[in-house]
């Protein structure tokens, strides 16, 4: 009677123990490990650097004296691409001159331009890549621009001008 | 009951020497699990962040506001103040107004050696005070004013490892090239003081308050059969009567020779290369506002021959990027 019991509470305490010390473990590891803190600093570097780079193309290298416009006059290259009737086609030359900007030829990039539909009442999308990169999207990040079109071309009830969003997925590969 | 209670201590003692050894590993892995959150290399990039956003984003202080109704005349922008006491920050940003676009004179002040010691960098760009935050630190500027150009400003080496932020940037320059080809008697180069900022906006156009007006003729393209050419004067006039000289000095240097700001006095002059031209900040704020031709008169060539006439406008804006390490 008396051993059986005295065997009884020494198996307990140890499981208890052993309970509190995994559990303990457990919650802590999970706690500090959701704030490792260096990864995403290199993600803010490809994000700032892939801003600034949006930044620049939407803005004109040189004053066009010949334009009729001052839209025109100073229209920035996303401005040109994206009210061109096809904007696919336009993508690889986009990559090439994003990578010549960035100084950084190993930057691969996705893109998806966001506009309102008036038709549809409702935001529709676009996607300007002409092929789906399927892989090495793990570690993408995501810089969006908006970007004010103007194309007289465009038939339009609504009128010829609008703003809408670009947004381009980039990572190293 | 004796044993009873001879064994309960006995299972107390055990269970409390688990919860000890339990207790001390929990404790001891604490330790371990906090290290990650002491790492300096997280700092390290915050500065060279911040210190990037300042070069980049910020035009500095003092700073001019270019669209200024009634601008005061006294009003300079830090490139402009030679002594750096009352520079309070070096931002290269030409004006709030076009983000990412930098100013080429800002940047020329700013990489130009001897202009500013290593503390007087570290003041004003780092806010610290003075021995306050030791960082060192390493800015270079490539691709300005052509491709292959790097512009550096550090205080020792940097090490392996070090805080790093990289921004890709616009530059708006100031120097406009003119190529000769054919022999020629002038060179005629309006300067569109009047229109060319209000036609244009202040990026494309020129405020010849704040920014110079600069003017690279390269005469080499001529060929050894034509060069030295002579240019016999340079001078400048009002558009509509080119027999009207103003009496000002104008600022040549003749195939890259050095001369000090009073030494403009032109007399017969031997090209082999190149001709530049600068015209200072506030060169011509004696103008009111109004259009002037800038003539370089050369020994006539045998004809025939016919002159040149040239606008001048800034150069586009030049791609370029900027490296920040800190450590």
């Amino acid at each position: 009677m008396v051993g059986e019991e005295a065997q009884l509470y020494t198996i307990e305490g140890f499981a208890a123990a052993i309970l509190i010390v995994v559990t303990a473990y457990l919650i802590l590891n999970s706690t500090f490990i959701l704030t490792p803190g260096d990864t995403h600093i290199n993600d803010l570097q490809l994000e700032q650097l892939g801003n600034d780079v949006l930044r620049m193309m939407d803005t004109k290298n040189s004053f066009d004296s010949t334009a009729p416009n001052r839209y025109l006059q100073t229209q920035s290259y996303l401005e040109q691409w994206l009210s061109s009737n096809d904007p696919k086609l336009g993508f690889d030359p986009f990559v090439t001159q994003f990578q010549g900007y960035a100084g950084d030829s190993r930057l691969k990039l996705d893109a998806f331009m966001y506009y309102w539909d008036h038709g549809a009442n409702r935001m529709g999308s676009y996607s300007l890549s002409p092929t789906i990169h399927s892989t090495s999207h793990e570690h993408y990040v995501t810089i969006t621009k908006y970007v004010y079109l103007d194309n007289p071309g465009w038939d339009d009830p609504l009128g010829v001008s609008r703003t809408v969003l670009l947004e381009v997925q980039l990572w190293r590969d | 009951m004796d044993h009873d209670s001879g064994q309960l201590s006995i299972d107390l003692t055990i269970g409390f020497a688990v919860f000890m050894i339990g207790f001390i590993f929990v404790v001891t892995l604490m330790g371990g699990l906090l290290v990650g959150l002491q790492s300096k290399t997280i700092d390290y990039d915050a500065v060279a962040y911040r210190t990037s956003v300042i070069l980049v984003e910020d035009p500095g202080e003092p700073r001019v506001n270019l669209y200024a109704v009634n601008p005061d005349p006294l009003d300079l922008s830090w490139e402009q103040i030679d002594d750096p006491v009352q520079i309070t920050r070096l931002g290269l940003l030409y004006s709030k107004e076009h983000p990412g676009v930098l100013s080429g004179e800002k940047i020329k002040r700013f990489f130009t050696p001897g202009e500013f010691t290593n503390e007087e960098y570290k003041d004003k760009l780092l806010l610290s005070e003075p021995g306050q935050y030791p960082y060192h630190f390493h800015i270079n500027l490539s691709g300005y004013p052509n491709a292959g150009n790097t512009w550096i400003v550090e205080d020792t080496n940097p090490p392996a490892s070090t805080g790093y932020m990289k921004r890709a940037v616009l530059i708006k320059g100031y120097s406009m090239p003119i190529t000769l080809d054919n022999p020629v008697e002038y060179v005629n180069v309006t300067l569109p003081l009047s229109g060319i900022q209000s036609d244009r906006g202040g990026l494309y156009g020129i405020y010849p308050r704040f920014e110079p007006i600069e003017i690279f003729i390269d005469a080499s393209r001529l060929g050894p059969a034509l060069l030295p050419i002579d240019l016999t004067d340079v001078f400048l006039t009002p558009p509509d009567d080119y027999s009207f000289v103003y009496e000002e000095k104008v600022p040549v240097r003749i195939d890259g020779a050095s001369t000090s700001d009073d030494s403009y006095t032109m007399s017969v002059n031997e090209v082999n290369d190149t001709i530049h031209l600068r015209f200072e900040p506030g060169y011509f704020s004696g103008y009111s506002i109004e259009d002037v031709v800038l003539h370089f008169q050369f020994a006539p060539p045998i004809p025939p021959f016919d002159d040149l006439d040239e606008t001048y406008v800034p150069p586009p804006l030049t791609i370029a990027t900027l490296e920040v390490s800190i450590w």
